[in-house]
């Protein structure tokens, strides 16, 4: 009795995993918004001046084309940031749209290596692909680490 | 307040938010700024001889970039495009102003940089200068340049790797617009479109009855003539009168006629701000126009061309009629 019990709830898991294995690989990417937001938050011109080392924006940052392909920078900081070729003043927001995969790379004083780069990836197709982005990006939101 | 006076506050609200979101970021296609803030200023020499100074650019859409004329590779695309967006505009293309700023002051001479741009367009601008003059421009603009020598070349063989970002200023001088190298051509040009189409919406100012007082012709001094010319704005944003030229006069500036307890005193404005709806009139006793050094004397029937430029609308020019 118990065994038949415990072969039934492993068959019900094997279903429910390999159905949320279909879903996550066939069911197309909607995450609400397209927007990938980075705050620079208020007194970050300080702690930078005092020395402390800060993670702003992580490099590399990864865009997905038809999913998550807008790259909004907003400066909460009293002060002008400069993220390369971004002059941000007190309280403005930089917003781009990405339509076609490709690297942009800019020299940013935000970045210990002075440099952030940006990639923008194709649209992951149904399957495999689609699966290994909806883990990284479960993966980005649950630690807080770099996005994709 | 009545909960009926409040929805309707609250409609009234976002009928004024929408417009204001709708013509927001979200409409370009390069990475905008929001709130827009004004570019940073600059003069530089022009490879076309004289100064340019991008605050008096005004009423233009201008599209800013940086290279320099050894570039074999980023600069000529950048520039191809940017004539591509000038010639697809059409009779609009007099309203964009493409300006070059050279990362390579050492080689980039400025007769070597005018003929470089003119390949691309005749009417691009290079502009160049010393390190000390170009250095805070590339700064504003966050600008990074790193100079490659080229193994076995000669002392001048070298590269500069370079930001070859475009940036798209509007007809008021705020900057809009930063598009990464690579921003396809037709959304360079969708931006652009979208800036001359609300500068054409926000020019709303409208020049009536303008008029130039006669003036003799003055042997061995130099003549002046006052003009006047009413302002309305029938547009919902203010505006303001900034400076203004004349084909007959060598200079003309905005001056304020008062009353000081009985003199008259005669005194230069910085500008002239003309209120949303306001009619603002420019005549005898109040501002007017000062065309000083006159090329000509001024008889009653000629007709005198004044541009005016305005801080938002632009330039926009007026057939004076002499009285």
């Amino acid at each position: 009795m118990t065994r038949r019990l415990a072969v039934l709830v492993a068959a019900a898991v094997v279903t429910l995993t390999l159905a949320a294995g279909a879903w996550a690989a066939f069911a197309p990417l909607a995450t609400g918004s397209r927007e990938l937001t980075f705050v620079i938050p208020l007194g970050t011109a300080s702690r930078l001046k005092e020395g402390t080392p800060l993670t702003v924006l992580p490099s590399p940052i990864h865009l997905t084309v038809g999913v998550r392909d807008v790259l909004v920078i907003t400066n909460d900081d009293e002060v002008v940031h400069q993220v390369g070729p971004i002059i941000l003043g007190p309280r403005q927001t930089y917003r781009i749209p990405f339509r076609r995969p490709g690297r942009f790379q800019y020299a940013c004083s935000l970045h210990a290596t002075g440099t952030l780069t940006l990639f923008i990836d194709a649209e992951p197709a149904a399957g495999l692909e689609r699966l290994r982005w909806r883990l990284d990006d479960w993966k980005f939101h649950g630690s807080q680490q770099l996005p994709r | 307040m009545s909960a009926r006076g409040l929805v309707a506050l609250w409609a009234l609200a976002l009928a004024g938010l929408a417009p204001a979101v709708l013509a927001g970021a979200a409409a370009f296609r390069g990475g905008a700024f929001e709130p827009p803030r004004a570019a940073p200023d600059f003069a530089l020499a022009t490879s076309a001889g004289g100064e340019f100074q991008l605050s008096r650019a005004r009423g233009k859409v201008v599209l800013l970039t940086f290279g320099y004329t050894n570039c074999p590779d980023v600069c000529p695309t950048v520039l191809a495009e940017l004539a591509q967006v000038r010639s697809r505009l059409g009779g609009d293309a007099g309203r964009v102003q493409v300006v070059y700023v050279s990362v390579d002051p050492e080689r980039d001479r400025t007769e070597r940089l005018h003929a470089y741009v003119s390949i691309f367009d005749k009417t691009f601008l290079g502009l160049t200068g010393s390190t000390a003059q170009l250095g805070p421009v590339w700064k504003a603009y966050g600008i990074s340049i790193a100079r490659r020598e080229i193994p076995g070349g000669g002392p001048q063989s070298y590269g500069v790797h370079h930001t070859a970002s475009v940036y798209v200023i509007d007809t008021a001088g705020r900057l809009r617009v930063m598009a990464p190298f690579g921003t396809p051509v037709d959304d360079v040009l969708h931006d652009v479109r979208i800036l001359l189409a609300a500068a054409a919406e926000e020019s709303a100012i409208q020049l009536d009855r303008p008029w130039v007082r006669r003036a003799p012709a003055m042997p061995d001094s130099p003549s002046s003539a006052a003009g006047y010319v009413t302002v309305v704005n029938r547009g919902a944003t203010p505006d303001a009168l900034v400076s203004a030229t004349a084909d007959v006069a060598a200079s003309v500036e905005i001056h304020e006629t008062r009353n000081m307890s009985g003199m008259m005193m005669m005194e230069k404005v910085p500008k002239v701000v003309v209120p949303p709806g306001a009619r603002v009139e420019l005549k005898p006793g109040g501002y007017h126009l000062m065309l000083i050094g006159l090329k000509q004397a001024l008889g009653p029937g000629q007709t005198v061309t004044l541009t005016l430029v305005f801080e938002r609308a632009g330039a926009i020019k007026a057939r004076a009629e002499v009285r």
